[in-house]
């Protein structure tokens, strides 16, 4: 991906990313592989639907990708 | 006729013992960094009877043995928290046992770093470091780990210069609860640190965790008390090619080296993740973070916050670890973390 596609991501990340925390079971958001990239608490097709929903209410069209990584804490 | 055994005053103290200290057993409540408490009702795991040792010999004395999950210096402990040293006018030993779990195969692989854990004189980055819980958390102790050794970026000529031990926030500072000042230890407490000979910091200073707003960073710095005590290489790492900071690419090789899991090496999977994080005090929010994956399992566990993850090629700082889950690490870029704190690496 070039740096105005990542540009581009990085934008759209920031302005769905507090919708998206605040979506139950979601733990985390970034870009991987030059994809959005939603971090799942739990593997849930639940989840899934809610954040797929959101983000096609919020972004129409942008690519996403799951990742289940369980929650975080401070080590 | 009634018989009684020598034993008799024995066994009845040690199921006095059981009454008092193993059927009031709780489990321990989880802490963010490693902990474990001297709580007996959380600490220990069983009673019995045995011969009295002293140094690992027996004296011949038969007393009432507490089994206890981790024994700590009878300093470390209020005293209104310490076992009996008699029940029922039956002298008692305390064993440190572990905590017991139905057996597992396990492979022990041999150690050739330095132990983290241990007291080391100077300090090493990768070491055990922690404080001393007060008030109402007193009883519990904990470890987490040493990341670097900082200094302030502007010193004024001729000044001597001081040296500050670089980790977390819940680290050296408890998630902001604990004054400046308060005494930092290498061994943490929880890796059977003195307080009364191993204090090697000062608190200095910390950025409070906002509860309201996104974080960027969970960071904190402890003033050596001299700078004998401390050096810059990183324990299985080594020195820094250069002092300033790297930044972070997805797919950057890197390594880490902590306090619970030692050295690890993993991949940056992701440098620009908003995550949730769960502390003692709360969730709180995190931006533009790091993340890594393990090359050969975790790259972290709890105990491990305060590492310094650090590019394999070139030996450049790229983040500090703070937290994970059981297969994601996370760190805050080292940038913000310098710049938060104005300090600049020691190499």
């Amino acid at each position: 991906m070039n740096r105005d596609g990542m540009n581009e991501l990085e934008e759209i990340k920031r302005r769905v990313s507090p919708k998206l925390l605040q979506t139950k079971g979601v733990s985390g958001v970034g870009i991987q592989s030059g994809a959005l990239t939603v971090y799942l608490a739990e593997d849930s097709d639940d989840i899934r639907r809610d954040v797929a929903a959101l983000l096609e209410a919020e972004e129409p069209g942008t690519p996403v990708k799951f990742l289940v990584t369980g929650t975080f804490r401070a080590q | 006729m009634s018989v009684t055994s020598t034993r008799d005053p024995l066994l009845i103290a040690k199921s006095a013992a059981v009454e008092r200290y193993l059927k009031t057993a709780q489990p321990r409540p989880t802490f963010s960094a490693s902990v474990a408490s001297v709580r007996p009702e959380h600490n220990v795991v069983g009673v019995g009877l045995g011969s009295k040792l002293i140094e690992g010999r027996s004296t011949g004395t038969v007393c009432v043995r507490f089994y206890v999950e981790r024994k700590i210096a009878k300093d470390a402990i209020p005293p209104t928290l310490l076992l009996p040293e008699n029940i029922n006018e039956v002298e008692t030993d305390v064993i440190e046992s572990g905590r017991f779990r139905a057996l597992q195969l396990a492979v022990v692989a041999p150690q050739r770093a330095r132990d983290p854990r241990a007291r080391m004189r100077p300090a090493h980055p990768g070491c055990s470091v922690g404080f001393q819980f007060t008030g109402d958390q007193a009883g519990f102790v904990m470890a987490g780990t040493l990341g670097a050794i900082v200094k302030r970026q502007a010193e004024k000529k001729g000044e001597k210069s001081k040296e500050y031990l670089l980790s977390n926030n819940h680290v050296l500072a408890n998630e902001g609860l604990l004054p400046v000042d308060s005494p930092i230890f290498q061994p943490g407490l929880l890796d059977d640190g003195n307080v009364s000979t191993d204090q090697i910091a000062k608190l200095s200073q910390f950025v409070p965790l906002a509860p309201a707003t996104p974080n960027d960073v969970d960071c904190a710095v402890a003033e050596v008390l001299d700078t004998k005590l401390v050096r810059g290489s990183i324990l299985g790492i080594g020195r820094l090619a250069d002092g300033r900071p790297v930044e972070a690419t997805e797919g950057m090789p890197v390594e880490k080296s902590g306090r619970t899991t030692g050295f690890t090496a993993g991949t940056i999977a992701d440098t620009n993740a908003d995550v949730i994080v769960g502390y003692e005090t709360g969730n709180f929010t995190f931006q533009n973070q790091i993340i890594v994956v393990g090359d050969h399992g975790p790259f972290s566990q709890a105990g491990d916050s305060g590492s310094l993850i650090v590019a394999t090629v070139p030996r450049r700082a790229v983040a500090l670890l703070f937290a994970g889950s059981a297969t994601h690490t996370i760190g805050n870029p080292i940038s913000a973390v310098l710049s938060a704190l104005n300090v600049v690496l020691v190499h």
